[in-house]
């Protein structure tokens, strides 16, 4: 029983994460149909947000938390408006390719600009603490990212639920032109996506580094990749599926992380995706996708 | 002065023109249909018409404005909204928030909730299933609530695009009533059909479209009595 | 009215007297006449690059002209799943790395591999094959790996499909890097013999471009195309998609596979780093570069890309060099990579479908020898070439 909480605490914590990512990701993907392959970049943005505040003002961790989300909602606006306007309305590998060497160059820059090695994040070191709550140990942080990440995807939800913009950007995400007919402007729905994503990247970068303790230019690429195919499993487009999608993976992982044996971790990250390839092949449309999606 | 007056309309899609030099008008309180046989460019008209796909020539002017690059959304604003064919709710949402997203052209919230009550009075079985989610209605609630969605921006011309289209007869009856109930409301329609007779019963005038041309035009009653209409359908030409 | 040069007139000539009446005589409405004159062409243009560097130019640039070489096939490789189907894929790189390391377990010396993988199963250790048998080995392995990826990703839709080929690399990467008693894990694989030369580089890329031309021209190659064009419209047209997606992508994964080998058999020592997201990148550029649909496409991108590439190189080399004791321009790490970024987006945002286009070499030239010779005008006959793109692809519509 406390095994099981205690994993369950585990399995939150890095499947809310990945939650967050593949959301971010989805909303994009289901309104302008781009697979944003920099999203990765912006959670680094975030971490180096992070690294820069730290070092040059120390300030206390909830400034340090809303300079990462900022710096994402920022980032990826800004990188819709000058990246990604161009390709609008294009097929999906044009807008694909472009995020790929929007990534490429947004990596370079950041070994030019910042360093090609990892830069360290000292966060408070009360915030790295283990309590014990009703028998399980907890870190401060996993019970950080469990109230962050269950936060923010509520109040996702009630924006797309309660509000007119929200209203719109999920009917802009089914039937765009139908959606410009009830004067919804495209130019709005498109850079609220992004906001959303980028702000849910910043959350994300936030948790990633406090446990990490470091940010290098690589850093978002794997998180990314993970939440990417976490979205696919969940069915490329659906929101509810890609958080489901994202804990499901964290699920897996934490599970591969207690029983796999010695010899075997080495591989757990192959293992989760092959797990999730092996659902693939058995819902190709992912776990809540309908069966026709968009191409 | 006309409401909406079309002049020279050029469309291609992939190399193909779809609409060749199409001109008509529309007085304000017209009922005007346009008909033609699957593929003739009249959706495409429409389309191009509310800016959803660029034109390659011709003016469109919308109460005396010129309207030709402007984007769709920039339109409804104007005062005029398209009903697209095939109905196109959204139906992940519910009949409420459909009707939601139909008033956001409207700057006063309170008008809106007026019409929507109006629309509910129109539309009873809308109001019955204001909860339910769109894409659970039948077909003929499904074309309602389109259209419902497209009178909560209050237009003063509404483009109906092949209403009629896959149902049954007792719903294409209402939807007829509806057009008329309509202008008697002061809306004016544009009204694209394939279901010449009933379309010709209730329009003022009418043109025809065969192969992305216009065939002919006139009054409803010269429509109705002209052999051309058949055999533009045929695409054999012009009377 | 531009007056034709000598050198025009020189071209002018030559084409009168040998393309003329190869062109004349050749049947250009068979597949086989297509893909023999096809690759002709392409192949005659690689040769030209060889010949000039191997008699022209130093080790340094025949270095760089077998770097060419082996990112020709690959890429031709890449093009055969990706240009047919339109489906990009990130993850090819994981056939070479596998290939590159399964050739080289193979083909390096006992002893050395005593020293660097005491691990090792002894069958495996004592083995030490030529590299003939190496690389059918090798794409077994790979065509293994291929099919047991292959199958569930091809059933995914096309939007969700690149993002698989991704997993599917970061997969084969955590596995190199894992399985450090075969691969020595992220430390380097060395010793491996360098049999890749000038020669067996140029064979394997003849055989990269007649095998992917010759696909391309194939029934299942045109079917292929056709759900590229319109996938609802092959579908029901009876086309299976995703039979014919898995039979392109394990065509696909041997040629990049052979890629791989000469790419091992290169660089004589590499670590799993190699065949990972950089390697992928600069692939992907010279696909989307030249024009991801043709074999001339990948063919002409790879020159143009390797070239930008190698220029890139020599900058990063000298700027540090440059300027005085006081002020020296910063060493910038990455030029190469920020390049690609850069040649991607100006293609994506000013032609999408790569520089040369749609059209194969060999369409190319027959278009060029009509204008010529004047049985129609240029403009006229670009007219007639996109009514003819249109109405093909009305055709598929249909």
């Amino acid at each position: 029983m406390e095994l099981f909480a205690q994993q369950l605490v585990n399995a939150i914590s890095l499947g809310g994460v990945y939650a967050l990512l593949a959301l971010g990701l989805a909303i994009v993907f289901s309104i302008m149909g781009l697979v944003n392959f920099a999203h990765g970049d912006i959670m680094t943005v975030g971490g180096y947000a992070m690294w820069f505040v730290v070092i040059t003002w120390g300030m206390p961790l909830p400034m340090i938390a809303a300079a990462a989300i900022l710096v994402g909602l920022v980032v990826a606006v800004a990188m819709e408006r000058i990246a990604f306007r161009p390709v609008r309305g294009s097929d999906g590998t044009t807008m694909l390719l472009t995020s790929f060497a929007v990534s490429g160059i947004l990596q370079v820059t950041f070994q030019n600009a910042i360093s090609p090695r990892p830069r360290g994040v000292q966060l408070d070191p009360a915030f790295s603490q283990v309590i014990r709550v009703a028998g399980v140990d907890v870190g401060i942080i996993q019970l950080t990212a469990i109230v962050m990440v269950l936060v923010s995807l509520a109040l996702i939800m009630l924006f797309l639920r309660r509000t007119t913009l929200g209203i719109s950007m999920r009917a802009a995400a089914q039937d765009f032109s139908v959606a410009r007919l009830m004067g919804i402007r495209a130019d709005a729905v498109v850079a609220t996506a992004f906001a959303i994503s980028g702000l849910l990247a910043g959350v994300a970068a936030f948790l990633w580094v406090a446990q990490r303790g470091s940010v290098d230019p690589g850093m978002g690429l794997t998180p990314v990749i993970k939440a990417f195919i976490a979205a696919v499993m969940g069915g490329l487009g659906s929101l509810p599926g890609a958080v489901l999608g994202g804990f499901v993976l964290g699920v897996v992982e934490i599970e591969l992380q207690a029983w796999l044996p010695q010899a075997m971790l080495p591989f757990k990250d192959a293992v989760a995706l092959v797990i999730i390839l092996g659902i693939l092949l058995w819902r190709p449309q992912g776990l809540l996708g309908r069966s026709t999606d968009r191409a | 002065m006309p409401l909406l007056s079309v002049d020279g309309l050029s469309v291609s899609y992939g190399g193909i023109r779809a609409v060749r030099g199409v001109s008509f008008s529309v007085e304000p309180g017209e009922i005007v249909a346009i008909l033609g046989a699957n593929g003739a460019g009249k959706s495409t008209t429409l389309n191009a018409v509310m800016g959803l796909v660029p034109k390659i020539a011709g003016s469109i002017r919308f109460d005396g404005q010129e309207i030709g690059t402007t984007r769709p959304e920039r339109i409804v604003r104007l005062g005029m909204t398209l009903t697209p064919e095939g109905r196109h709710v959204f139906s992940n949402l519910s009949v409420d928030e459909n009707l939601v997203l139909g008033a956001i052209p409207l700057r006063d919230r309170s008008r809106a909730e007026a019409l929507r009550r109006r629309n509910f009075e129109r539309f009873p079985v809308l109001a019955e299933r204001r909860r339910q989610q769109a894409g659970t209605l039948s077909g003929g609630e499904q074309q309602m609530l389109a259209i419902a969605r497209s009178l909560m921006s209050e237009p003063r011309l509404l483009l109906l695009d092949e209403p009629s289209l896959g149902l049954a007869p007792i719903v294409v009856d209402r939807i007829f009533d509806l057009v008329q109930d309509l202008r008697r409301d002061g809306v004016t329609v544009l009204l694209v059909e394939q279901n010449v007779d009933q379309t010709l019963s209730i329009a003022d005038r009418g043109y025809v479209l065969a192969s992305g041309e216009l065939r002919l035009s006139g009054s409803a009653r010269e429509l109705r009595e002209s052999s051309g209409i058949e055999r533009a359908y045929l695409g054999i030409g012009a009377a | 009215m531009r007056v034709p040069s000598s050198a025009d007139r020189a071209v002018e000539a030559l084409a009168r007297r040998v393309l003329d009446p190869v062109v004349e005589r050749l049947d250009f409405d068979r597949p086989l006449v297509r893909v023999l004159a096809g690759s002709a062409a392409l192949v005659g243009a690689v040769l030209l690059v060889v010949v000039v560097a191997a008699l022209f130019f130093g080790p340094a640039e025949q270095q760089v002209t077998l770097n060419f070489l082996v990112s020709l096939i690959a890429v031709v490789g890449f093009g055969i799943y990706s240009g047919n189907s339109g489906i990009l894929t990130f993850g090819h790189v994981a056939f070479m790395g596998i290939a590159a390391y399964a050739s080289a377990l193979l083909t390096v010396s006992p002893a050395i591999k005593a020293a660097a993988l005491p691990n090792l199963a002894p069958a495996l250790r004592s083995i030490e094959l030529p590299l003939g048998l190496a690389i059918v080995c090798a794409l077994a392995v790979v065509a293994i790996a291929a099919f047991a990826f292959g199958f569930p990703i091809s059933r995914l839709s096309a939007a969700a499909t690149p993002i698989a080929t991704l997993a599917m690399l970061l997969i084969t990467y955590v596995v190199l890097v894992g399985a450090a008693d075969v691969t020595r894990g992220s430390q380097t694989f060395y010793g491996v013999p360098r049999l890749t030369d000038m020669t067996t580089a140029f064979v394997f890329s003849v055989v990269a471009i007649v095998v992917a031309r010759w696909f391309r021209e194939s029934v299942p190659g045109l079917r292929l195309r056709a759900s590229r064009e319109d996938e609802m419209a092959a579908r029901s047209m009876g086309v299976d998609i995703p039979n014919l997606r898995v039979a392109s992508w394990m065509l696909s994964a041997l040629v990049v596979g052979l890629a791989g080998v000469m790419m091992g058999h290169l660089l004589t020592a590499f670590s799993p780093k190699q065949f990972y997201l950089t390697l992928q990148f600069a692939l992907v550029a010279m696909l989307v570069v030249g024009g991801p649909t043709t074999v001339t496409g990948a063919v002409g991108g790879t020159f143009l890309v390797s070239l930008l590439l190698e220029m890139a190189r020599r900058v990063e080399g000298l700027l540090p060099t440059i300027g005085t004791d006081a002020f020296h321009l910063p060493e910038i790490f990455g030029l190469q990579e920020f390049t690609l970024g850069i040649v991607i987006i100006a293609v994506m945002y000013r032609r999408r479908e790569g520089l040369l286009g749609r059209l194969e070499i060999d369409e190319l030239i027959l278009r060029w020898r009509r204008h010529r010779r004047g049985t129609v005008s240029p403009a006229a006959s670009d007219g007639l070439a996109a009514r003819d793109m249109a109405a093909a692809r009305e055709e598929v519509a249909r």
